[in-house]
Order: C-alpha cells, then structure tokens, then sequence
C-alpha cells in the first residue's frame, strides 16, 4: 500500500521535480539559472567553450615556432616575446585581469565584471591606436578602410570605458581609484612596449639554427610550430616534403597543403571562431533589440515599415549576401562580423517585437508613460528586462549559425587567407588524399563547437519553459 | 480568399524589390564595382589597350556614368516585362527602313542589295545607340562615309573607342576608298570593321529610350562573358529544383515518421535516442559532411559507391532514359544514373532539415496528445487511430507549414553549399560563381529567382496556413 | 409511493473500490494515489454530485469510468465499475468496465455513457466545424449516412438551444463563445442519447449568468432524454440546486455520502462541515470566511475522534495518522441512507459497511420524469 499524501490531482500539479525538497531561489532568473545548471547539456557545452577559450588566449603559448627562451650564439634572448602580436598581448593581460580580479571576492561580481571590461577595452583601444599609428607611418596613402575600421575600434573602446566606469564606480572610491591608476598603468606600459613583430617572420630560422649547432639550449612550446609556419626548410633539410603529411607525434593533426601543423593551425583558428560567433551575435541582438522595440512599442506604421525590413532581410540568404560582399570589398574579418551581425537581427526583432507588443499594453509601462519617463527608459530599462531572457536562447543558436557561416565561407575559399580558419582547413579535406587529420579534425572541430553552443542553448530553453520543469 | 491573395502578391513586389536593391548597391558601391576583373569575350585576362576598351565597353554596357540609382532603375527596366525600350530592343519600322533606304538610294557603293542592308543595320544600331532620329542619321552616315576623317570624329563623338591599330586600319580603308573611288572591295571592309565596333559597342545595350511604356520581352541581360543570362538560368534552375524537391519530401516524411514515433512512445528508446542523434545531427555542418560522405562513400580509397561529382555521367547523354539490358550488360539508363549522382548531395541536404523538423513534431504531437479536445475525441469513443492521426496529427501538422518557409530558402542556401562541394550546376554554384566574377547582371538574376522562390514560399506557406489552420483570418 | 417503486431498480453504474495512482514527483517518490477505494452508484435518471476540492479525486473517478486516464502514467490499481448491475442480478450485459477491452469500450464511450468537460474553450478541436465534431460521434455509433448524421447533430444543437442550427455547423469552435461553446460539447454528448453523462465541472469556466443557462439545460435534458448525470463541482449552490444524492470526496476517498437534504442539513463528517461552513451565506456578515479545514484540521491528522450525530459509540470515525481516515476507515451506513467514512468499532457495526446505494431523486424531479 503506498502513502497517501493529500493527492493532487495529475496534469494540474506543478511542482518543480528534484527541486520540491531544496529550496529554490526566489527570483525567477534565479530558479531558471538553477535549472540551467543542473542539465548535462548546459554543462558539457560550457566546458567545451570554456576550453575554446582557453585555447584561443593561450594559442601563442600552446603552439608557436618561436623559442621562449633560447642562448643562440651566446645570447640569451625571447624570440617569443619579440614575436607577440597586439591581439595576443590585449588577450593574455585581460585574461590575467580577469583571474586577477577573480581573487577580490568581497566586490560585488557585477563591479569586478565591469572593472574586467574596461581595463580590457583599455587594452584593446591602447593597441588599436598603436597600430593605427604604425599603420599611417608605414603606408600614408593606402588603407584608408583599415584606418577607418581601426577609428571605429577605438571609438567602441573609448565608448565603453564611459559607459562602464560609472558602473564601476559602485565599487566604492578606493576601488574606482585602484582599478584606474591599475589600468593606466598596464595601458601607458602596453603603450610604451613594442608589440610590434617583425613584419617577415623567418619561422624556420630556429630549426636552421638548431641543425647549425649554435643553438646552446633553447625552451619551446609544446607544439614547436606556428600556425604560418610553412616548413620552408623540410624539403632541404630532411628531403621529406611537408606537405599534406598524415598525422604523426611531431604532427599531431598532421600538416596541411602548405606545409604549416594543422593542430598549430586548429588552435589559433579558435579565435577566428569565438569572435565571429561573440562579435557577430552581439552586433545581431542589439540591432534586432533597437528594431524590434520600436517596432514593437510604437506599432502603426513604424511597425509596417520594419516588418517589411525584416522580410527584405529573412529573404536574402545571409551566405548568399555574404559572399557577394566578400567577392566585391575583398576579404576582411571585421566586415564580415558585422555583416553577418547586420543579416542576422530578423529572429530577434520579431521576437522582440511581440514581445513588446504585448508588454505595451501593460498597466506598469502605461504607468511609467504617464509618469513622463523618457522613452529610451521605458523601452530599456521598464519593458526590455522583461522580455529579453528568451533573446538569450536565440543568441546561443545565433552563436552556433555565425560559427557555421563563418566556416562555410572559408570552406568555399572566401575567407581569410592567412589567417587561419577551420573551414579554410576543412576545404583542404578534399584533396587531402591520405592525409585523414584534415578531413577529420577540422570538422570535428567545428561540429563541437556548434553542437556546445546548440546544447546550451536548449538547455536555457528548457530551463526557461516552465512545463520541462518536471 | 481571393483578396487575401491579391494582396499578398501586392505586398510582394516592394519586398522584392527591397532585396534587389539591397543587393544591388552593395554591388554598386563596391570600390572595385562591376566586373573589377575585366575579362574578355574568351574569359581572359586583359591587359593595355585592350583592358582600357573591355571596360569602357563594360561601363557603357551597364550605363555605369548614370547616377547610381538610375543604374538600378536601368535594370529594372531591363527586367521588367513593361518599360522603355532599350536600344538593343529597337527595330526600324516599315516607313523608317524606306525612308533609309531612300537616303542610299542611288549611292554608286550602295548598288548592291547586299550593302544596302549592312547600311541600314549600321543605322539601325547607331539609331539605337544614341537616340538619333533615323533618318538624319542615314543622312549623315551617307556623307561620313565619303570624309573617313568624319567618321572617326563621329565614333568619338559616341564614345566608341578604337585601339591604335584598329583606327590606323580604319583610315587606311577608308582613304583607301576615297583614291579608288567606287572600289567596293574596300568599302566592304570599312563597313565589315564598322559593323563589328558597331555591334561589339551596342551588344552592352545602351540607353532606354523614352517612348511610351510599353509591353516588352522581360530581359536579364547577357553575362560578362556574353552568354544570355535567361538561357544560363534555364539550363540551372530545374537543377536545384530537382534537388529541393527530392529533400523537402524527404526531410518531411522521416521527420513526421520519427516524430510521431517518438512522441507515442515518450520516454522510450526510439524517443531518447533520436533526441540526442538529431540534437547532434543538426549542428554537424554539411560542409563536414559533404567532404565525409565524398571521402568516404566517393573514393578510390574507400568505398566508390557513388560519383563524386556532377549530376550524370559522361555518357548519360546517350543511355536510355530507363534501366535495360542489351549486349553489353546492365546499363543503368539516364533516371537511374542521375538518381545515383543525386544521393549524397540530396543525403547533404536533408539531414539538418529532418533533425529540426522531427524535433518540431515531436513536441507539436505531445502537446497536442494531452490536449482537452484530445481527451473529448477520446471520450466520444474515437479510436486510438482517430484520435492520433485525425485529431492529435492534424493540429500538429500546422507548426510543420509555418517552418516550410524557413526550410525552403535554407535549401536553397544549402544548396550553395552542396552544389559546389559536389560541383553540381545547379543556381546556388552559379550565384558564388556569379559573385567570384563580379558578374552583376547574373548577381541580380540569382538574387531575384532566390528573392522569389523564398517570397513565394512565403506567401505558399501562409495561404497553406490560412487553409489549415480555420482560426487564421484573411484580413 | 413513487421512491418505493423506483427502489427496485439496479443502479445504471456502481463503482466499488476504485483505486487510481499517478507516479510521484521525484524518482523514488510512493505513487500518489488519487483516487483511493472509491464506493459510488447511480441510479437511473439519479444526478449524483461529487463534490471535493481541486485534486480530491473527482475527475479521475468520472474518467475512469470511461477509462480515459492514459496509462501509463496512470494505473488502475483495484476496483470495479459496474455497467447496469451486474451484482444485483440485473441485465444481462451489465459487467466491469475496467475489464472491457479497448474496443468494447469505444462502444461506451460517447453511446452509452458521454463526458462534458470543464474547459470549452479547448476541448473542441480547434480544426474541425461544430459539425464535423458533432456528426464524428453521431457516425461512430450509428449505423446512418452523413445526411442523416448530419440531420441528427442539427436537432442535437436544436436540442441545446442554439439558434439557427444549419449553419451553425458550419462554423469553427473558434467562432463561438464560450457558453455557446458548452452547449456545443452538451450537443455532442447528447447526440447518440447516452443514458450517462459525465459533467465534469460543466460551468466552472463560464461567467454566472450563462452557468444558470446551462445548468438549467441539462436539468431539462435530463428530464426529456431520461439520463442520469454524474455532476462533478466544487459549487455547493450548484449542488444544492441540481443534485439528488451527493458524494463528498476528499484525497482520493468518499467521506460522506447522502440525500443532498440530509447532507447540507446534518453533515456528519468534519470535512463535509468545514466544506459548508466555508461556504459565504447571503446577508450574514461575517470578519471572515472560513475555510474547509476551520471545520476540521489539517488533513493528515484530524483528531482522534470527531462527533457523529447523533454520538454513537459504535463507530470510531477516524482513526490513525498519515493516512486520512486510516486504512480500516470504510464507508459505514451510520444512519439510513446516509453513508460516512469512519472506523467500525464493534462487529455488528462494522456489518454496516456496505456500498453506498442510494435510489432518491428529488420530488420534482420524480414528477417531472414519471409524468
């Protein structure tokens, strides 16, 4: 005989599963971000990025062909150090920042998130100017895009840093104080160092060197090839050609068709993937938000006109437009971030715009309309908050189909040329021949990388929908 | 219904033209602009001289010194099955060829009938070209002719260019004639010369002539390469539409199969399984697949199952249209043969499509399994059968309509995609290759059939709605 | 004596210790059990009231009747549903319910005995016309063509009360509102002349002016068609007006079981107290309502013992913890015709013990159906 407690009846009861005899937070984002985190899914797919991004901030120190530290000819010197790019110095110090800040336990999280954002966008707007500069000193007239994308950069930077620090100020003065004395510091010393490499980097120098013995000791990294690193040197020093090689322990993925180590190439290549996926969505959300919530609060023909936007834009394929866009301006990373950010704000937009639609009508933005709050308040500060959660699911896909587009665009031979990509790595498969780590790591990379952010991406859906909850 | 309709196809055409013009600026106000990699008749490089006249031409072609927004309403008009006539579409009337005629009439090198046409195909094509009434311009050709100096001031005067060699040889004929005075021989080809600037120059169709509107043969315009755009667009389209056509219903039966099975049997193996394959199965990329399926299932190496490439073989032209025995063995025959090209890339196609829609199906199925009216079907004494297919599948049917848009226009995405890692000739390879040449005319021809098909679908699957699902209103 | 003839009649269903459980929350949470032993008849052309409180079991012993709780999750543990007695000796094809098949059940279900449900704004299928919904019952048990069928959901609307019912058929659920919606479900209850219906909580989600109207529909239905109504709610006017007998349930068991005088008059048991005591009187001004378990306590642990009127000692009336009434806690004939959950304390009392049968119906609407 079971026991009987008060019988509810079925269908109508619900009660939240394993969560009935914990207690559960009582904020709503709270018990979501609860349920969030007790799925498998949202687990394996955040470990998977995390990991990605742990690659992509240490890809320099993972796999490069430039010794640490050696003694050639006497002479102790860092040709890694001499070697590292802006991008991987801002990467490095913000993620230092970041564990840095990790430590003050007793600020709130949301003043150490801030503090992390402005010191980094200092970082990236200190190196962008340094090589606005060096770009106008070496070629005055040629790159006026270049110059303009890198403008813009700095702007963004400059942006953010008045937009976070009053944030950061909630902090405390001392704090405020700290965190800017801190971050001009590490800014003017960024400054004054010289990130600049050498433009010709002659990767197989070290290996000559070696062979020459006058190398008297030297510390590698762990996969002693840059991604660049063609093995120029191979054919005559070995008499093996370099290319196309199957996977073997000094190649763990083998080399691609030009000779450089394709795990060298997969790691750095992580880059590429998490700022198109970050960047790309970023750009898509907010202008999907900015749309749909006029669209949505002010209706009428406002709404008219934006529901034609949006079907304009669902009926271009984004691939399509892209690959125009990158056959006539040329190849260039930023621009396609932003295109396919400026292709991909539809989803967004109708949902916010529903979202919105109904939320006008509600008594508490009536209320705040009468009260003569400004519009940008209503829309972003009394109805945004509570119609955004489920942008968030959305963006996790959009993540995943940015990652996708990229890829697909250097698979099709339209993405950057040096720079290395998976799906650059993954059109070399096809003629691959015997050489099985193109055909299978690249991809394996990129469905990984997709599947985390789909997986966590359901997962926020199920943790958002109230009827998975038993 | 009826008004319902109409107005959609109304709502249409802004919409469309929106994605065309969209297209076409970016195109326009690229810094390379049309067709930056000049290339000649034969699709080669050019260089020099010859480079210079490719992209004059090219720029009178394309009307590249109008204003930029005229060069979109240029197009249009082009398109359009009503507009302004364009030089290429002019043709001299009845009265105008013998009032030409007239002109040459009695002409000592106009003796021949022969001649006498060339004659009034030039003037027919200089007519065109810059808007010039006929008749005063037979009469001033007539007189030209007999001043080579005047005809070369005349081909500057309307922008013809000529290299060196090309006006020396020119001023060599036509003084030629003028000291043989009445030697045909020559004037042959001066005017053979003539008429291949002539038409080289006229071929990019020039300036719209403003008549009245009128009912004209819709035109897309030639490609760089000088092949009619409607011809190429013929020959490519039934391609991808074979292929969509082939993966739609597919994609729809095992997507509908699987996700009634697994939402009957909630909680089951089929159900657990198939949700974490088809979660898988929709993020790996079909590029990763295409070169999977190719290494593996179209290689030497491996398994050489299926052809790699293409959409027949090389014979196909010849086989039978059906599988048949004759001396030499088994011939697969024409629809065989194509349906055995067409496996991995329709494979391609449908994979991500039927891990999303099953996964639809199966939460539409369950939701409406334990709906109210579910149970009322069930309380009236309908059978199991009744209650799945007739109630519970039929309501769940009409999420599946709404996602037929978005699955069509990804198709024809995937497409892209499938057609070049297959090298199948299908619209999506020519819309890349279209943009790799810069090639505007055969950009926008791509983009407006894409524009259209996913406008269509659109307006299908909301009429397919409307129709199945009552609640929906037409107004 | 009109109620002494009619006595001699077999209930048209009987339920006897019917057992449902549903899968607890949780992995290894106990079954809920949600309905618990349920002892229930009806007689012919009877309305028998259940009423209880959301989740006391009153729908899940309705559709069990008509076996429409999906198993799994669901599972029918014990008990019986006697179709047309078959334990007094009546019809020949009176028989268990829970051990037809699935096909001798389709013939019940909507034919013989038909369900109304609370929520008419979903219960009808939102794709099909009011008529191809009405007419699916109508050609399911009749052997007629669709002219005719569609003839008989005409007069089943007619039936109802809908005006100009032709093309009344023709429009969708959607099209309707919500009472019109109700009548629309009673039209196809009603169609194939059920000699059961199952209302459960027809009028809850309708507004008060069109509850009246459709209760007082079925009251008339009722009387003309010579069915007998099995009404769940949880409105005690509801039940004062339209019932004959009524059954108190509560977490899955019956506590009290009666002529509807005797049970709002001399409620015995304390749930069926608190139950009228939370009831607001018109014209009474009270600080505050009380609610059920004013009249008792929490439910797991009512005292001891609670009064029986009048005091007799031969019965104990609830004994034990955990669970409510105690697992000996039967339904005792305490007084004639008035059946109460509690513990027999002494064997000749424990001989009371029987199921509740109870041929009463309400002097008018004795007239009215005899007339």
């Amino acid at each position: 005989m079971t026991k009987s407690t008060p019988a509810p009846a079925p269908g109508n009861s619900p009660q939240n599963g394993g969560g009935a005899t914990k207690p559960l937070p009582r904020s709503f984002i709270g018990q979501v971000g609860m349920r969030f985190a007790g799925q498998w899914g949202a687990r394996v797919g955040l470990a998977w990025v995390v990991t990605l991004v742990l690659l992509a901030v240490f890809a320099p120190l993972l796999a490069s062909s430039h010794p640490f530290v050696w003694k050639a000819d006497g002479e102790v010197s860092s040709p890694w150090l001499e070697h590292l790019t802006a991008v991987d110095a801002v990467l490095l110090l913000s993620f230092a920042t970041a564990m840095v800040l990790l430590i003050f336990r007793r600020v709130s999280v949301g003043a150490r998130l801030a503090a992390w954002a402005w010191l980094t966008s200092l970082l990236a707007a200190v190196a962008a100017t340094r090589s606005a500069q060096q770009l106008l000193e070496s070629q005055a007239d040629d790159g006026p895009g270049l110059v303009f994308v890198l403008v813009v950069l700095m702007l963004i930077g400059l942006g953010a840093i008045l937009v976070v620090l009053p944030i950061a100020s909630a902090a405390g003065g001392r704090a405020k104080l700290t965190v800017g004395l801190v971050g001009l510091l590490i800014g003017g010393g960024f400054w004054f160092a010289d990130v600049s490499p050498p433009a010709n980097v002659v990767y197989s120098q070290y290996r000559e060197a070696a062979a020459a013995e006058r190398v008297d000791w030297m510390v590698l990294p762990p996969l002693a090839y840059s991604p660049n690193d063609y093995q120029r040197d191979a054919m005559s020093a070995t008499g093996v050609d370099p290319r196309l090689l199957p996977p073997t322990l000094t190649h763990p993925m083998g080399t691609d068709e030009g000779g450089a180590d394709v795990l060298s190439r997969m790691i750095h290549a992580t880059r590429i993937a998490l700022a198109i996926g970050l960047i790309a969505t970023g750009i898509a959300v907010a202008l999907g938000i900015l749309i749909g919530g006029l669209m949505g609060y002010f209706a009428g023909w406002v709404d008219l006109i934006g529901m034609r936007l949006v079907e304009i834009f669902s009926a271009i394929p984004v691939i399509f437009l892209l690959i125009m866009i990158v056959a006539f301006y040329g190849r260039n990373l930023y621009l396609m971030m932003v295109i396919i950010g400026v292709t991909g704000w539809v989803g967004y937009a109708i949902f916010i715009r529903a979202e919105f639609l109904k939320l006008r009508r509600m008594d508490y933005v009536q209320a705040a309309h009468a009260c003569g709050t400004p519009l940008w308040s209503i829309l972003f500060k009394h109805m945004l908050p509570n119609g955004v959660t489920p942008v968030l699911v959305l963006a996790s896909f959009g993540i995943a189909s940015a990652i996708l587009t990229e890829s697909t665009l250097s698979f099709l031979g339209l993405g950057l040329v040096e720079e290395p990509s998976w799906g650059q790595l993954l059109n070399q498969a096809r003629r691959a021949g015997d050489q099985w780590g193109l055909t299978w790591f690249p991809g394996l990379a990129i469905f990984l990388t997709v599947f985390a952010y789909n997986l966590v991406g359901e997962a926020m859906r199920d943790a958002l929908d109230p009827r998975s909850a038993d | 219904m009826l008004s319902y309709i109409l107005r959609r196809l109304l709502l249409l055409f802004p919409t469309l033209l929106g994605v065309l013009a969209v297209v076409f600026f970016v195109m326009a106000f690229s810094p390379g602009g049309f067709g930056g990699t000049s290339l000649n008749a034969e699709g080669a490089q050019t260089e020099g001289e010859d480079a210079r006249r490719a992209q004059k031409a090219l720029e009178r072609r394309y009307g590249l010194d109008l204003p930029k927004a005229a060069q979109f309403g240029r197009w249009l008009n082009q398109v359009s099955p009503i507009g302004f006539r364009m030089s290429g579409d002019l043709k001299l009337s009845e009265e105008e060829r013998a009032e030409v005629e007239a002109v040459f009439a009695g002409q000592p090198y106009a003796a021949r009938d022969a001649e006498l046409s060339r004659l009034r195909l030039i003037v027919e094509t200089i007519a065109g070209y810059t808007d010039q009434e006929p008749l005063e311009l037979a009469e001033r050709l007539r007189a030209d002719l007999e001043q080579p100096a005047a005809v070369l001031d005349y081909f500057s005067e309307i922008d013809a260019s000529l290299s060196e060699s090309e006006t020396a040889e020119l001023i060599a004929s036509v003084d030629g004639l003028k000291e043989a005075d009445g030697s045909e021989g020559d004037l042959l080809r001066v005017q053979k010369k003539l008429l291949q600037v002539l038409a080289f120059e006229a071929s990019g169709r020039s300036r719209i002539r403003y008549d009245r509107p009128a009912f004209k043969a819709p035109d897309l315009g030639q490609t760089l390469r000088g092949r009619d755009v409607g011809e190429l667009l013929l020959e490519r389209v039934p391609v991808t539409l074979l292929l969509n056509l082939l993966a739609i219903p597919l994609i729809y039966v095992v997507a509908i199969t699987s996700g009634l099975y697994a939402a009957r049997h909630k909680g089951g193996w089929f159900d657990v399984g198939s949700g974490a394959a088809f979660l898988g199965l929709w993020s790996v990329p079909t590029i990763w697949a295409g070169v999977l399926l190719i290494t593996y299932f179209a290689n030497e190496q491996y398994l050489r199952w299926f052809p790699a490439a293409g959409l027949h073989d090389l014979q196909a032209s010849g086989m039978a249209f059906l599988p048949s025995w004759n001396e030499g063995g088994f011939e697969r025959g024409w629809l065989l043969d194509t349906l055995w090209h067409l496996v991995l890339p329709v494979l391609c196609m449908v994979y991500g499509g039927f891990a999303v829609m099953s996964k639809v199906m199966r939460g539409a199925m369950l939701d409406n399994l334990s709906a109210d009216f579910v149970r009322t079907a069930r309380a009236k004494g309908v059978a199991e059968g009744g209650v799945l297919w007739r109630h519970a599948f039929r309501n769940s049917v009409l999420p599946l309509i709404t996602m037929v848009s978005g699955i069509l226009p990804a198709l024809f995405v995937g497409s892209f995609v499938v057609e070049t890692i297959f090298s199948i000739n299908g619209l999506g390879k020519l819309g890349v290759e279209a943009a790799f040449q810069k090639d505007r005319e055969l950009v926008m021809a791509t983009t407006l059939i894409g524009g259209l098909l996913g406008l269509t679908s659109e307006l299908i699957r909301d009429l397919c709605y409307a129709i199945a699902d009552p609640r929906v209103s037409y107004d | 004596m009109p109620t002494e003839d009619l006595r001699a009649e077999t209930p048209l269903i009987e339920i006897h210790d019917l057992s449902v459980s549903f899968p607890g929350s949780g992995k290894c949470a106990p079954r809920t059990q949600a309905a618990d032993g349920v002892d229930l008849s009806i007689y012919p052309r009877q309305t028998l009231a259940v009423v209880g409180e959301s989740g006391s079991g009153k729908s899940v012993s309705a559709m069990s009747i008509l076996q429409l709780i999906p198993t799994p999750p669901g599972n029918y543990d014990r008990g019986e549903i006697i179709w047309r007695g078959r334990a007094n000796g009546g019809n020949a094809d009176g028989d268990n319910l829970l051990a037809y098949s699935d096909k001798q059940m389709r013939n019940i279900r909507g034919n013989q005995v038909a369900m109304i449900f609370q929520e008419p704004m979903t219960s009808l299928n939102p794709v099909y016309t009011i008529g191809q919904q009405i007419m699916e019952a109508v050609l399911l048990h009749q052997t007629v063509s669709r002219t005719e069928a569609t003839a008989v959901a005409e007069q089943a609307l007619r039936d109802v009360g809908i005006a100009d019912p032709a093309s009344r058929l023709k429009e969708y659920p959607h099209q309707l509102s919500g009472g019109m919606r109700q009548r629309v479900m009673i039209a196809m209850a009603l169609a194939c002349q059920p000699e059961l219906l199952l209302a459960d909580e027809p009028t809850t989600a309708l507004d008060v002016t069109i509850q009246a109207q459709i209760l007082e529909l079925l009251r008339k239905l009722q009387r003309e068609k010579n069915m007998s109504i099995l009404l769940i709610t949880h409105d005690l006017g509801v039940v004062a007006e339209n019932a004959d007998v009524v059954a108190v349930m509560y977490a899955g068991r019956i506590v009290e079981f009666g002529r509807v005088e005797t049970i709002f008059k001399t409620p015995m048991h304390p749930y069926t107290r608190g139950l009228l005591r939370s009831m607001p009187v018109l014209g009474r001004k009270v600080d505050r309502l009380d609610t059920v378990m004013d009249g008792a306590t929490i439910p797991d642990d009512f005292p001891d013992g609670f009064a029986v009127q009048p005091h007799d000692p031969a019965f104990k009336p609830i004994a034990g913890r955990g669970r409510y009434g105690g697992d000996d806690a039967r339904l005792h004939e305490v007084l004639p015709e008035h059946w109460v959950l509690c513990a027999a304390q002494k064997e000749d009392a424990a001989k009371k013990a029987t199921r509740p049968q109870l041929d009463y119906r309400r002097a008018s609407e004795v007239i009215a159906a005899t007339s």
